[in-house]
């Protein structure tokens, strides 16, 4: 839905694997009336083949190998990198496009710094919060939910550093860094709400009011 | 110190190569630098040798007759920067982006494929052989830059897969690039290095590259039967298929390019005749190409990929390090020890240690480095040089084919596939890439060791 550029309003949330992320941005979704993109935004891209959508799942949002990938002329072979760069080019598009959304992940604070009206947050959160979560989510063992929780991260962090300035979980990258574990998962989007409420007051109003 | 020189020269090599996989840094950064430290450590440290830092630098060679014209057949440069290799490749360059500024690439892929009627099925073979006749005289970089766009748009329109047709047109554009001594980089060195001339390359890896095809496009044709038929039966509404004239620009600067082209073909073609060194050819094409287009000869020179020439300039030295140090002749000594003397296990290993090795690590440094192996091999086993010359091209050229990433072509065909919303990961393009290579390279063992060893050609 096109929003007129006053009352255009991009929310990129950061998060650990496990902290609650992706369910604080479907509350605030819900609450503004706005998209949430995190895999979904790989059926965005154009890509003709439902089975090509599947393979990139586990692609996305992952660092680039150097070991099996070259550059030539601008140009690589690396999906991990081209997928990359094909959804920093749907998320600028849509932002120049005036749309409002939530965007997970993506490098998004970085990639839309260039518009006032994107707040960005981070999520983290205790390993005692996060793991009866992924355990819970994914039915995994402890054991084999702490292995997840790590791979994840890890390939959430090179993935981010790879193409950002400024490091993954980094204070100076967000406006606001939160622990979800302090308040729950409920109690941290309402905050997070109130942050964007009290830095766009008209927006937030145009939006919860829609 | 002089004693340390070898083990320096390849610290840095091995350096080199490892920072050019690991791909942190621009390449002709890498190179460059590594150039810098063998000129400084191994030459003015080590050695202690002016003279050898000079020979390595290779400019005087620029200033002697035989650098632009030859009067008998012999090597033009083996030691140090190949000049001659550098500025044909940018004389090449500025050629190229002058005939795809006229739009004459765009043109002729939406001409074949009017031509046949554009069927999915004839689309894949008149591609794949025009790669494979393309990349016989314009690098197989920007072959593929257009081959592969131009065919994502018609498979779009016709209702095809494009992978297919560019994992094919992929493997012939590097096919292709073998036939010939301007077709692909290390065809470059190996044929200015050891004095070889475009008419010596298509009468032994052209022949070698001409049968490969055949069997390279039936195979492809054979793995991919189903989808073609499939995409023939499509019911195609003509209004939406691209008219080829509007690809062409300028109507002058297409007809301008098409001709510097042929002067090129020609001039390549006849340069054992008429004496006229690549180097020459490169300086000529490139001048006449910027005269023509004198309006845009600015962007043009712009659009030149001086990168790759850099790159070219630090590669040279640093292989000239393991060169003047003694290395080069070590390993060629070990591959004479292992090999016994026996012809034909030098053959198949400089044919598949070349093709393995291009496979993951960029064929140019490999084929720069095995030159001088290859001149030692055949002064010592009494091989003939160009037999094992035909085999190291043949290796480096084919062996590139195999893997996304082993040579530049396969980077910038799967680049443009993913670029269009069809990924090709590493697992398809080696399901289909693996086994073409071990196809042609098998074809090409067998005729180098018939025709060469058997009849002694």
């Amino acid at each position: 839905m096109e929003e007129t550029p006053n009352h255009q309003l991009i929310i990129a949330i950061d998060r650990e694997f496990g902290s609650g992320g992706k369910e604080i941005a479907t509350l605030i979704g819900e609450r503004l009336k706005l998209p949430v993109f995190e895999k979904n935004i790989l059926q965005s891209l154009g890509i003709a083949n439902q089975k090509d959508v599947q393979d990139l799942y586990y692609r996305d949002e992952s660092p680039r190998w150097k070991l099996t990938s070259r550059t030539v002329k601008g140009l690589t072979n690396s999906n991990e990198a081209a997928l990359a760069a094909m959804e920093f080019d749907f998320l600028r598009d849509k932002a120049r496009n005036g749309d409002s959304f939530i965007i997970l992940g993506h490098c998004a604070e970085e990639v839309l710094k260039e518009y006032p009206c994107m707040v960005a947050f981070f999520v983290s959160a205790d390993e005692e919060f996060k793991l009866p979560r992924i355990m819970a989510e994914h039915s995994l063992s402890r054991e084999d939910a702490v292995a997840m929780m790590k791979r994840h991260n890890w390939k959430r962090k090179n993935y981010h550093n790879s193409y950002c300035e400024h490091k993954w979980g980094s204070s100076e990258n967000y406006d606001l860094c939160i622990r979800s574990d302090k308040l729950g998962t409920q109690r941290s989007a309402d905050l997070l709400i109130k942050f964007i409420a009290e830095k766009y007051p008209d927006i937030f109003d145009h939006h919860v009011n829609k | 110190m002089a004693a340390l020189a070898p083990w320096v020269a390849v610290a840095i090599f091995l350096l080199m190569f490892i920072l050019i996989i690991l791909d942190k840094w621009p390449h002709h950064y890498i190179t460059l630098c590594c150039g810098a430290a063998t000129l400084l450590l191994v030459f003015a440290l080590c050695m202690q040798s002016w003279d050898a830092i000079w020979q390595t630098l290779n400019v005087q060679s620029i200033f002697t007759p035989e650098f632009w014209h030859v009067t008998s057949e012999g090597a033009e440069s083996s030691s140090g920067i190949n000049w001659s290799t550098i500025i044909f490749i940018a004389g090449m360059m500025v050629m190229v982006e002058g005939m795809a500024e006229a739009g004459f690439f765009q043109w002729l892929c939406l001409k074949l494929a009017k031509l046949v009627h554009y069927k999915a099925s004839a689309i894949f073979i008149v591609f794949t052989i025009m790669a494979a006749v393309l990349s016989m005289f314009i690098d197989s970089i920007t072959v593929i830059l257009f081959l592969a766009a131009v065919t994502v748009e018609l498979a779009k329109i016709l209702k095809f897969n494009p992978v297919p047709v560019i994992l094919a047109e992929i493997f012939c554009s590097n096919l292709g690039g073998s036939a010939t001594m301007c077709g692909d980089p290390p065809n470059i060195i190996i044929g200015t290095s050891l004095g070889l001339t475009f008419f010596d390359f298509l009468t032994n890896t052209g022949l070698i590259a001409g049968i490969s095809l055949i069997a390279a496009v039936l195979y492809f044709w054979f793995c991919f039967r189903k989808e073609f038929k499939e995409a023939d039966r499509q019911e195609i509404d003509p209004k939406t298929l691209p008219v080829p004239a509007e690809a062409i620009k300028n109507q002058t600067a297409f007809i301008l390019s098409v001709l510097i082209f042929l002067v090129a073909v020609v001039l390549l073609v006849s340069h054992a005749n008429t004496g006229l060194t690549v180097a020459f050819i490169g300086t000529f094409i490139g001048l006449v190409t910027l005269i023509c287009n004198y309006k845009k000869a600015g962007l043009i020179l712009k659009r030149v990929d001086y990168k790759t020439l850099l790159f070219f300039i630090g590669l040279f030295i640093v292989v000239g390090g393991l060169e003047k140090t003694g290395v080069l002749q070590q390993i060629a000594y070990f591959i004479a020890d292992i090999s016994g003397g026996n012809v034909v296990l030098v053959i198949v290993i400089i044919l598949w240690i070349s093709a393995l090795a291009s496979a993951f690590v960029d064929n140019i440094p490999f084929s720069a480095t095995m030159i001088p192996i290859i001149t030692t091999l055949a002064s010592t086993q009494g091989i003939s040089i160009r037999t094992l010359a035909w085999a190291l091209s043949i290796g480096t050229d084919i062996g590139g084919s195999a893997t996304p990433i082993g040579a530049s072509a396969n980077v910038v065909g799967t680049a443009v596939a993913m670029k269009n919303g069809y990924p090709i990961g590493w697992k398809e393009y080696c399901k289909y890439a693996v086994p073409a290579t071990i196809l042609v390279l098998a074809i090409s063992t067998g005729i180098i060791l018939l025709r060469y060893v058997v009849l002694g050609g």
